[in-house]
């Protein structure tokens, strides 16, 4: 066995092996299901901590094997990220205050929704912040949680379920709260939902997919302001 | 070459973001720098859509892999959140009812006002 463990650990593409067919194949078979619960990123994470704790492999060999690699592309894509925001840049102008005004809100109840909450059940910080920004994309969210001392990957999975959860009630949920507008509906599932949520919305409405897409991107950056500055209250 | 350039006028923008990650104290993370500079630099024209459009679209498709390997880190922190985890679930649940609640009905009040005025 551990003959086992240094010839991983001397092996840099175990991790990066594992990574990338895990989530390949999962991929292929969402795909394929379309199933909401199949998710991707949950089963492959789930499998890989199944596999480690089974073979009694340590966490650092999994991740100095080729994923911190994978890792390090998160700065670029982050990045990218700037690209589908400046699509949607002309989406933006047609109803800029409600626009604005609604996501504002919304971003604004969800993170000190959270700090309530979190100062109530009496969390610890690092757990606290970890959550703060869960209602945002990923790359965003884990930007935030980790500037600020959080646990990146419990943001990783909140912000997943969270998703997972929008795209699951989000129609339901436009009925029992009667939105009218196709343009709120949107705003409202991609604000709280991020592109999880969306990709539940854009199949039945081209203006609430449009809506909710850029609602990722605004209320993304709204975020990365709000959580430093309610998080003084914490 | 022109994924090359591509990719690093992508890193020009990670360099500049760490950069000011590093100078302005403000907990904004430097990736977040990174994309705010390239969306500046795509409205002013500084950089062309079509100069970063094919790398960014890579990227935008593998993002959801990149995060695996963090999420695997939980296996290390585990202990913490299952100490935590009905608080946990019950925050992540309220959360997202609320910030729907209020964006939705914000943005629809909003549009419907809008609309009445118009009539």
């Amino acid at each position: 066995m551990n003959n086992f463990l240094t010839f991983l650990s001397e092996n840099a593409y175990f991790g990066a092996f594992l990574t990338i067919g895990l989530y390949y194949m999962y991929k292929q078979l969402a795909d394929r299901i379309k199933f909401v619960l199949f998710n991707p990123i949950l089963l492959t994470t789930a499998t890989i901590i199944g596999l480690l704790v089974l073979l009694e492999i340590p966490y650092d060999i999994y991740y100095n094997a080729g994923s911190d690699v994978i890792n390090w592309l998160l700065t670029p894509a982050t990045i990218c990220f700037a690209i589908p925001l400046y699509r949607q840049v002309s989406v933006l102008k047609t109803n800029a205050p409600a626009i604005l005004i609604s996501i504002f809100l919304g971003s604004l109840s969800s993170v000190g929704g959270i700090l309530i909450m979190a100062k109530a059940f009496g969390l610890p910080w690092e757990l606290y912040i970890s959550l703060a920004p869960k209602s945002v994309t990923t790359p965003i969210a884990s930007g935030i949680a980790g500037e600020m001392g959080g646990i990146v990957g419990c943001t990783v999975i909140a912000v997943i379920c969270t998703g997972i959860l929008g795209s699951i009630v989000t129609s339901a949920l436009r009925k029992l709260l009667r939105i009218k507008s196709d343009i709120a509906w949107g705003l409202a599932t991609g604000t709280a939902s991020h592109a999880v949520g969306t990709s539940a919305v854009i199949t039945v409405s081209d203006v609430a997919g449009a809506m909710s897409s850029l609602s990722i991107a605004v209320a993304g950056v709204m975020t990365v302001v709000i959580v430093p500055l309610l998080s003084v209250f914490y | 070459m022109k994924y090359v350039k591509q990719f690093f006028i992508i890193l020009i923008m990670a360099v500049l973001g760490g950069i000011l990650n590093w100078l302005i104290p403000l907990p904004i993370p430097a990736t977040v720098w990174g994309m705010l500079l390239m969306f500046i630099a795509l409205m002013c024209g500084l950089v062309k859509l079509n100069q970063v459009e094919d790398t960014a679209d890579f990227f935008m498709g593998i993002m959801p892999m990149l995060f695996v390997p963090l999420a695997v880190g939980l296996m290390d922190t585990w202990q913490i959140l299952a100490d935590y985890a009905m608080p946990i679930i019950i925050i992540v649940v309220a959360s997202f009812f609320i910030c729907y609640a209020v964006t939705g009905k914000t943005a629809d009040i909003i549009i419907n006002r809008k609309e009445k005025n118009h009539e």
